[in-house]
């Protein structure tokens, strides 16, 4: 197997707000390998975004770090002095955020922009070699037209042409590991599909080399990840490869999100949704977070919080029904 | 109780929609470059009783234009709107305020229709209110018993919007437009704000509202795979024309504009097969808007596959190619 890129240990994040501490992440421990694309999924509020943001420490001031680990290489990042934690940002790791229009910078042009991240991290001092390279960075996204592109503002830019921008601007300085943190979901179908299959084409070409890909759809899921966590309050609930996630997942939580995907070759009456929604994490339920929705519920799940068990290979599930 | 196409009432439609005309002004920078957009371009549609049609399109395309002209929310420019028969383009503001006891909306986004310093209670009150369509007594058991219909409890009624969650609110969206009980309801894409999971229960919640009112809906969305599940036949829009128009299985099946199949193919599916290594041929590229569109009578023809030459010239129609689907497209004619 390949090497560890990115492993996240026992992580535990909380939130202060008005009404008490919300734990937002509680105890999650995930490993990405080399050369793979892992996707997160999860309902919004079950903590996908928050654990993309520890990774960098771009979490808001609100939130804090109370317990565990995110090794990069062998670099803790959540105790690496700032000054060195800038050269990971964009640098080994980059981000890809939900809202390409918000990401940018609406009063700079989209040039200046990727030329700003060349700069800092390519040390290209001429100024037509950084020309030059952002040119070519909109090309490998497929931006039409990149040398107008290059003189516009983000907001001459359709949605999808934004978020091409975007992507230029996190692969500009060949990052180890991408975030990218529901990419399409604002998109339109039809644009969605365009820039899921240029990163489907970036990772074959091996611009990107790995990927955490957090999203809310298992369709998505299938198309481009490897393997999948499956995330439920602040909890990693399920973790496998895409194929025993997809077919043959335990995790009553993991198969209610499947039953609730609107397929297009499903047929209408197996539409069966998980009932319930996700519970607040400033007074979170006892045990097992998922035991009030869960339809197979014992005795023992309020009581006590199951861990991730392995049931087969790579195939982990955090549910006292298949504890040995 | 799933109505097919051709168990409905053809020659009675609940409403009729000829020539449908809804255009903006956009201005230019000089007077000259002033422009005119089209965001309705002569749309024919009929809406038969109990059945749920299916209005598909990317954003932009005029589908929720379209949908607020119909409840002349906006006033359309030219064409007829027909609601159980009656004109009712011409209605004046007084007429057509009484018609929309029978004709509501649901809006898209429930975090910005929702009055956030008016309780749940007064929300869905406030059109009995409005309408005078309950005694002051009455009001509170309708609001309870809309709320029950829901699935929410009589005693969030209190509650203000931000002590819901995003289903929760678009339950009270849901709430408001019943409680008048209307017979047509437009629903314009009442679950794209929401997560996968709720999105069933709100799906689940729309089907089974309308067998036990026999409602009506015209269901705005663009994703192929919730309309799917809950539309008995649907209409792909594009740049305001109507593209296509099929029963549901039919329109997936055999999906005969080059649009529609492009729309289908764009869902993000569930492989049923371990995958397969996909490398995808050629990068995919946007599409590069040459202004050719502009000219041509077809107006999907700069992204269209099998384009020719002929298809900027030709004037196109809505030709029936089999019982019920429709299709405006040269490959067809």
């Amino acid at each position: 197997m390949s090497e560890k890129l990115l492993e996240i240990r026992d992580l535990s994040v909380h939130f202060n707000t008005f009404e008490g501490v919300a734990r937002v992440l509680d105890g999650v421990c995930l490993t990405l390998y080399e050369g793979e694309v892992l996707g997160l999924i999860g309902e919004s509020g079950s903590g996908k975004t928050v654990t993309g943001l520890t990774v960098l420490r771009l979490l808001p001031i609100s939130a804090k770090v109370v317990s565990g680990s995110v090794y990069f290489h062998d670099d803790n990042l959540l105790v690496l002095p700032e000054y060195k934690l800038r050269d990971i940002r964009g640098g080994g790791i980059s981000l890809v955020f939900q809202e390409p229009g918000t990401s940018l910078n609406p009063v700079a042009k989209v040039g200046d922009q990727l030329m700003d991240v060349l700069k800092l991290h390519q040390q290209i001092g001429d100024n037509n070699a950084v020309r030059a390279k952002a040119m070519e960075l909109l090309e490998a996204v497929n931006m039409p037209r990149p040398s107008l592109v290059m003189s516009q503002y983000p907001h001459q830019l359709s949605a999808g042409m934004q978020q091409r921008v975007a992507i230029a601007m996190a692969i500009a300085s060949n990052p180890e590991l991408l975030i990218a943190d529901e990419p399409t979901s604002s998109l339109d179908v039809t644009v969605g599909k365009r820039i899921l299959e240029l990163m489907i084409y970036l990772k074959e070409k091996r611009t990107i080399s790995s990927l955490l890909f957090i999203t809310h759809s298992f369709g998505i899921i299938s198309e481009i990840c490897d393997r999948v966590a499956a995330m439920y309050a602040g909890n990693i609930v399920e973790y496998g490869d895409v194929y025993t996630m997809l077919h043959k997942c335990c995790h009553p939580y993991t198969k209610g999100l499947i039953n609730s995907v609107l397929d297009i070759d499903k047929k209408r009456s197996e539409l069966k949704p998980m009932k319930g929604t996700i519970p607040r994490l400033i007074n979170p339920p006892s045990g097992c977070g998922f035991h009030p929705r869960c339809p197979e519920r014992m005795d023992k799940c309020p009581v006590e919080k199951p861990n991730l068990n392995p049931i087969a290979k790579n195939h982990f599930v955090a549910c006292h029904a298949y504890e040995k | 109780m799933v109505y097919l196409y051709s168990d409905l009432d053809k020659n009675n439609p609940l409403l009729v929609i000829e020539g449908l005309v809804q255009y903006f002004p956009r201005r230019g920078i000089k007077r000259r470059e002033d422009k005119i957009m089209f965001a309705v371009d002569n749309v024919n549609l009929s809406v038969f009783k109990s059945e749920t049609l299916g209005l598909v399109g990317e954003s932009g395309s005029g589908k929720t234009t379209l949908g607020r002209t119909i409840l002349r929310l906006l006033e359309p420019k030219s064409g007829a709107i027909y609601f159980r028969g009656q004109d009712i383009v011409h209605l004046n503001s007084k007429q057509m305020r009484m018609l929309r006891v029978k004709m509501q909306m649901v809006f898209q986004n429930p975090h910005s229709s929702l009055n956030p310093r008016m309780t749940a209670g007064q929300t869905i009150g406030r059109p009995l209110k409005v309408f005078g369509r309950a005694k002051k007594s009455e009001i509170s058991d309708r609001v309870k018993n809309a709320l029950q219909m829901v699935g929410l409890i009589p005693d969030d009624c209190s509650k203000y919007p931000h002590e819901f969650s995003g289903g929760q609110r678009q339950r009270i969206g849901i709430a408001r437009a019943i409680v008048l009980n209307p017979e047509f309801l437009i629903l314009d894409e009442p679950t794209s704000a929401l997560d996968v999971s709720v999105q069933a229960q709100i799906l689940n919640l729309l089907s089974g509202l309308k067998e036990q009112f026999e409602l009506t809906y015209l269901f705005i969305s663009h994703d192929l795979g919730v309309v799917r599940h809950i539309c008995d036949r649907i209409a792909v829009m594009y740049k305001g024309q109507l593209l296509e128009i099929a029963k549901t299985e039919e329109l997936l099946e055999n999906a005969s504009h080059p649009y529609t199949k492009v729309l289908i193919a764009s869902v993000p599916r569930i492989t049923q097969k371990p995958r397969q290594k996909r490398i995808p041929r050629c990068a995919p590229r946007t599409i590069q808007l040459d202004g050719a569109e502009m000219d041509s009578k077809c107006k999907f023809y700069s992204r269209c596959e099998f384009r020719k030459e002929e298809c900027k010239q030709k004037e196109l129609h809505l030709v029936e190619i089999e019982n019920g689907h429709k299709v405006r497209c040269h490959l067809y004619e």
